[in-house]
């Protein structure tokens, strides 16, 4: 363990063949007035004490809406011997005013190589029946255990922190390909347009509005630096959805149904997230704008005959993975528009 | 155009909704100044409007004879909304929604003030591109439903226009019994179809009522009990601490009877006791409960004197508090026969429950408050366990309504230990426990389904009509009836009076405890 870890926040140092045992004290001492709530196992991976240290936090925060076992297992792989630590939390919060829901955590600190310990770790301290969730932090870099992934049932990823989105996805695809895996891929880069995308979708569920949309022209976006692969995924659904085709990587241009051409811009700008975006088509502009610290879109809506409309639309803060998290615990277990969406920028990452 | 059809002519909505879609209208309340606006129906389209659930072309028209203007109304329901919402109130969504808030006065009866509201909302549509979708809401008491629903229909408000809909909607009480029902039926349907017809029944709308039939259709585990075979019987409660409050004189007009059992335990029972609709469109699940509630055994004098307990607090205390008896409350007939508590046996004539009887309860100046439906199961044979000297402990599943809801089965354990010695233990779940988000409200719900046309939630006028014709034989047998049974009286803070607890014992069975 480096020297200057300190471990306070992880609660108590267990020894790992002592972890159900040592668990178990925790809800004999709190019988009466603490109440253990678990719907799913959360399993985090992740490479760096810090990282172990970030996670604890924020899964002390994401369990007061998500009941949960939290695996939080922390590699590293380079130490000068194998070493393995143990430690287990309840993150406990007020429900209704008078009992305490708690939550489980189990952190694990594996140092140094041993083959085969990290899929025994996971599937060693599961809670029974429970799905799997697997958060995979950082770069796949190295293939997973074939029997580990066929236990997941979802897989998330943040493709934005990839270095080689493109070398990734198709590290990826093969990792699934092997296990013949059925899980559901999720990405939370994806899910930081979530919010953009209901709007968007909100505004063409208006029957005045759809015949735009099949005839768009130019869609616009500024986006900050680092997000320019959530604009491109966004883009991609776009694309997807509307069954437009690649015509052009730079600039970019996609052919619609009729062959008409749809120009992407995509501007980086010093806004955060995803910050304006316009989607024109000959006779009638859509504009939304997210303003930074504002919970909402504002949407501008120009159509023919000068007719303007305002109206605001919930957004969610991209850089918050509390709220990402929060969003995709509540979605269905598919991936199957998120893979078409990849499929049409995967070229562009 | 219904919701499907808007969902599926924009591609974009794929994966991102699993609910029919509200569609752009006019929402107009008759009795816009009334409680029921203040206190649910912004606040609750308030949050849906937070929450980007509602369509961004929707209007709300408040109709009411207080003088008002748009801003002033908009003023009193920002104040409304602050108290009321569930989750606050954010500055950036009032400033949008209020601007989709109207006011227009008019008396109920002046054919003029229809006349403007007709031309208003064309003029809404115009603006706002709401699409001649209307929604009237008759948030006021039943008898100015004629008078309103006439002059919708004398301004032609109650036809759509080509391609767009006219829907109303109607709060309860739906009558106060099978022939005022049917009265007010007529007269609502004279001007809305059925199928643009609404009745709130805010029950339907919460969120484990709405689990009843998930828990029952989802889990294999279950359907296969869910009969006379295995089940002994049902008991359905819906308790109160508090008294009749500020509403002595609807209350003395109405009772538990008609206040609770009609609609929401009734309303309960046939989520319970149905059979598996074949579909989960609006009309298979009401055909399916209104079946129910045609095998309702109806009852004779000489079975209410059997089989229902009507009873009415009198002083006690609750919570540690003294409390008048209900004779002695504001505006109450200190003679007063109105029942404050009622048990009944039903009796439910079909293939799935017979001899299974279903006791339904209800009242008021109970020890806890909480609705709930117990399901017990028959004993397991007594030849290892369960001895006839050992007591008793069916398994019950019990789905508790509100509050706490949630759904708990009781099962027998081995206590540890040398001895064989049995114990009963519960597994318990709590949606506040295991879903850290908070239900939305019932209104909240049941607008949304209502602007996309489905009408799963509300019931259907059969269903209405039936539960009333089932009541009826009841309320003659108390009130019509030469030799009445009489009314039993009750302590404030107890559980009910003992006829009631001597209606079980007679079928050697006894109330859960809650």
């Amino acid at each position: 363990m480096p020297a200057n870890f300190d471990s306070t926040s992880l609660g108590e140092p267990v020894a790992i063949g002592q972890i159900n045992r040592e668990l178990k004290k925790i809800w004999d001492t709190g019988e009466g007035t603490l109440t253990r709530a678990s719907l799913i196992n959360l399993a985090v991976y992740c490479r760096s004490t810090e990282a172990l240290l970030e996670n604890t936090e924020l899964i002390s925060e994401f369990t007061r809406t998500h009941a949960c076992r939290a695996l939080v297992i922390c590699v590293v792989r380079n130490a000068p011997k194998p070493n393995a630590s143990a430690w287990i939390n309840a993150h406990c919060h007020l429900s209704g005013g008078s009992k305490h829901v708690c939550c489980e955590q189990i952190s694990f600190l594996l140092e140094g190589e041993i083959k085969g310990r990290f899929t025994n770790i996971v599937f060693a301290n599961l809670d029974s029946d429970l799905p799997l969730y697997f958060w995979w932090q950082g770069d796949i870099s190295e293939n997973l255990n074939p029997h580990l992934w066929a236990w997941i049932d979802r897989l998330l990823v943040d493709s934005i922190a990839w270095r080689d989105p493109k070398a990734q996805f198709a590290r990826l695809r093969a990792s699934l390909a092997e296990a013949k895996s059925q899980l559901a891929l999720r990405d939370l880069n994806w899910t930081r347009s979530l919010a953009l995308r209901q709007a968007i979708s909100q505004i063409f569920d208006h029957p005045e509005n759809q015949p735009h949309l099949l005839r768009l022209r130019r869609v616009s976006m500024m986006h900050a630096p680092q997000n320019r692969s959530t604009a491109l995924l966004f883009i991609g659904w776009l694309a997807g959805q509307m069954k437009w085709k690649l015509k052009s990587e730079s600039p970019i241009v996609f052919t619609d149904e009729d062959g008409g051409d749809v120009v992407i811009e995509l501007q980086p700008s010093n806004s955060p997230g995803l910050s304006r975006i316009t989607l024109a088509s000959d006779e009638a502009t859509f504009a939304l704008r997210h303003e930074p610290k504002s919970s909402f879109y504002q949407a501008t809506l120009n159509l023919p005959g000068g007719h303007n409309y305002h109206a605001i639309y919930p957004a969610c803060s991209e850089d918050n993975i509390l709220s990402l998290l929060d969003e995709e615990m509540g979605r269905a277990n598919t991936s199957e528009i998120y893979l078409r969406s990849l499929g049409k920028i995967e070229s562009l990452l | 155009m219904n919701a499907t059809t808007t969902s599926t002519a924009n591609p974009l909505r794929e994966g991102l909704s699993s609910r029919p879609l509200p569609q752009p209208c006019s929402v107009v309340i008759f009795g816009a100044s009334g409680d029921l606006t203040y206190r649910k129906l912004i606040p609750a389209l308030y949050n849906l409007a937070a929450d980007g659930d509602l369509p961004a072309a929707l209007t709300v028209v408040g109709f009411a004879r207080r003088e008002k203007t748009d801003e002033s109304f908009r003023q009193e329901l920002q104040d409304a909304a602050k108290k009321f919402s569930r989750s606050g109130l954010n500055d950036e969504v009032w400033k949008s929604f209020s601007q989709r808030l109207f006011y227009h006065r008019s008396e109920f009866g002046d054919a003029e003030g229809y006349k403007t509201l007709a031309q208003r909302l064309d003029k809404l549509d115009e603006e706002r591109g709401t699409r001649g979708n209307r929604i009237f809401y008759l948030s006021v008491a039943p008898s100015e439903f004629e008078g309103i629903l006439k002059q919708l229909a004398a301004a032609g408000l109650n036809k759509a226009k080509e391609g767009s809909w006219a829907r109303v909607i109607v709060e309860k009480p739906f009558g106060t019994d099978l022939p005022s029902a049917e009265e007010l039926n007529t007269v609502v349907n004279n001007v809305f179809e059925e199928k643009h017809t609404y009745r709130i029944d805010h029950y339907l709308g919460k969120e484990t009522a709405q689990n009843i039939m998930v828990l029952r259709f989802a889990n294999a585990i279950f359907e296969p009990l869910w009969n006379h075979r295995y089940i002994d019987h049902v008991q359905i409660t819906a308790s109160e601490p508090l008294g009749v409050e500020a509403r002595g004189p609807y209350y003395e007009s109405s009772g538990a009877m008609r206040d609770m059992v009609q609609n929401h335990l009734l309303q309960l029972l046939s989520l319970t006791a149905m059979e598996p609709p074949t579909d989960l469109s609006a009309d298979s699940v009401r055909d399916e409960k209104v079946k129910v509630i045609r095998c309702l055994r109806p009852m004779s004098p000489e079975d209410v004197v059997r089989d229902v307990v009507r009873g009415q607090y009198i002083e006690g205390a609750i919570g540690g508090q003294e409390v008048k008896a209900y004779r002695q409350e504001d505006r109450v007939n200190p003679q007063s026969m109105t029942e404050t508590y009622v048990a009944i046996k039903v009796s439910i004539d079909n293939w799935r429950w017979e001899g299974v009887p279903f006791y339904v309860r209800m009242g008021k100046r109970l020890p806890k408050g909480g609705t709930e439906i117990a399901v017990q199961f028959k004993s397991a044979p007594s030849v290892l366990f369960n001895k006839p000297t050992e007591p008793q402990g069916p398994n019950v599943l019990v789905i508790r309504i509100q509050p706490d809801e949630g759904i708990s089965l009781r099962m027998q354990c081995k206590m540890p230990g040398t001895a064989v010695r049995i114990e009963p233990v519960k597994m318990d779940f709590h949606y506040g426990t295991s879903f850290g988000k908070a239900s939305p409200e019932a209104y909240e719900r049941l607008l949304l389904d209502a602007m996309a046309g489905d009408a799963t939630l509300f019931a259907r006028r059969d269903e209405v009509e039936g539960a009333w014709a089932f009541v009826d034989h009841i309320e003659h047998a108390w009130h019509q009836h030469d030799n009445p049974p009489p009314l039993a009286f009750y302590p404030s803070g107890s559980w009910g009076p003992k006829e009631a607890d001597d209606l079980l014992a007679r079928d050697g069975r006894t109330w859960r405890r809650l």
